[in-house]
């Protein structure tokens, strides 16, 4: 039998750091909330969106449970529709994304996290899948509100981001709600 | 003969007064039973109202104004009654029972219909 408990812990301790980094960069830059440009913001939406549709693939891919694909299609799907706005959004602005350690952090868990979640199959793949999509949703939408929001200049970014935060809070229910029946 | 005159005209405008109450009655009765089409938002991840008071044979429309997917499904019985709706669709329902509602894509999205309008 497959022992995948060093890998379930290894996960939460990578969910345990997104969450404890988005959190402190969100309290460090709250009350320097305007050093952010839209360039930054808008290379840590791109970001972010990218690497929960990456992640939904891969549950669709490896899950068996039907709960948890509906929710990793809901992901890509949503997610993609984000991406598509704010790409559309930041092309007609003539913004360029401009990447902050923010991202390339996110970026290096997000590839530790894929790679841990293609080790676990059955239910400790699916438990590790919906545990880091709360903790990531939350997070994300932590740092939405506190950080991105107040920093934005442009009108138009600021209510794509008021816009996406619904979308953001109900995923992070839905997550909750598998993470319950899961447990 | 003048007196009985008297009386039968009395009686026809009697008459005449209480049917015309009785078509009144029948009037306002068609009224407060006519059907009333009700309208529900979809916006920003919620049913905008979430509860509605409605009697059996009135409209429910639904109008997605969100830029993702949404689409209602009966709670209990996991039936999808809707297409899915894009920005912007619209979804009619005519009510013939108490439903509790939510979106088949973000089941925290929840809604109810009760039967209480008389």
């Amino acid at each position: 039998m497959y022992n995948n408990k060093p890998y379930i812990k290894l996960f939460i301790v990578t969910s345990l750091c997104i969450a404890t980094f988005l959190a402190s960069a969100s309290n460090d830059q709250e009350s320097e909330s305007t050093e952010l440009s839209d360039a930054n913001i808008a290379a840590i939406v791109v970001g972010a969106n990218k690497i929960d549709i990456s992640a939904g693939h891969i549950a669709l891919k490896h899950s068996d449970n039907e709960q948890v694909k509906k929710f990793a299609k809901l992901m890509v799907v949503d997610h993609q529709s984000v991406l598509d706005a704010a790409v559309e959004l930041v092309t007609r602005l003539g913004v360029v994304p401009e990447n902050t350690e923010l991202v390339d952090t996110l970026s290096e868990q997000s590839q530790q996290h894929e790679a841990t979640l293609k080790t676990l199959s059955g239910e400790a793949f699916d438990k590790a899948y919906i545990d880091h999509e709360v903790a990531y949703h939350q997070a994300v939408i932590d740092v939405i509100e506190k950080q991105l929001i107040p920093a934005a200049n442009n009108a138009e970014l600021k209510a794509l981001l008021e816009s996406v935060l619904p979308a953001f809070k109900a995923h992070l229910d839905h997550s909750l709600m598998i993470q319950q029946k899961l447990s | 003969m003048r007196v009985l005159a008297n009386l039968f005209l009395m009686m026809v405008i009697t008459m005449f007064q209480f049917n015309l109450a009785i078509a009144q009655n029948n009037q306002d009765m068609v009224q407060s039973k006519a059907p009333v089409t009700h309208h529900v938002a979809i916006k920003n991840f919620a049913f905008v109202p979430d509860t509605i008071d409605v009697a059996i044979g009135d409209k429910i429309v639904w109008t997605n104004t969100d830029g993702f997917p949404h689409n209602i499904v009966n709670s209990r019985s996991q039936e999808i009654l809707s297409q899915t709706l894009d920005k912007g669709d619209e979804f009619s329902y005519i009510v013939n029972q108490d439903l509790n509602y939510e979106c088949g894509f973000h089941p925290s999205m929840r809604g109810n219909i009760q039967l209480s309008r008389p």
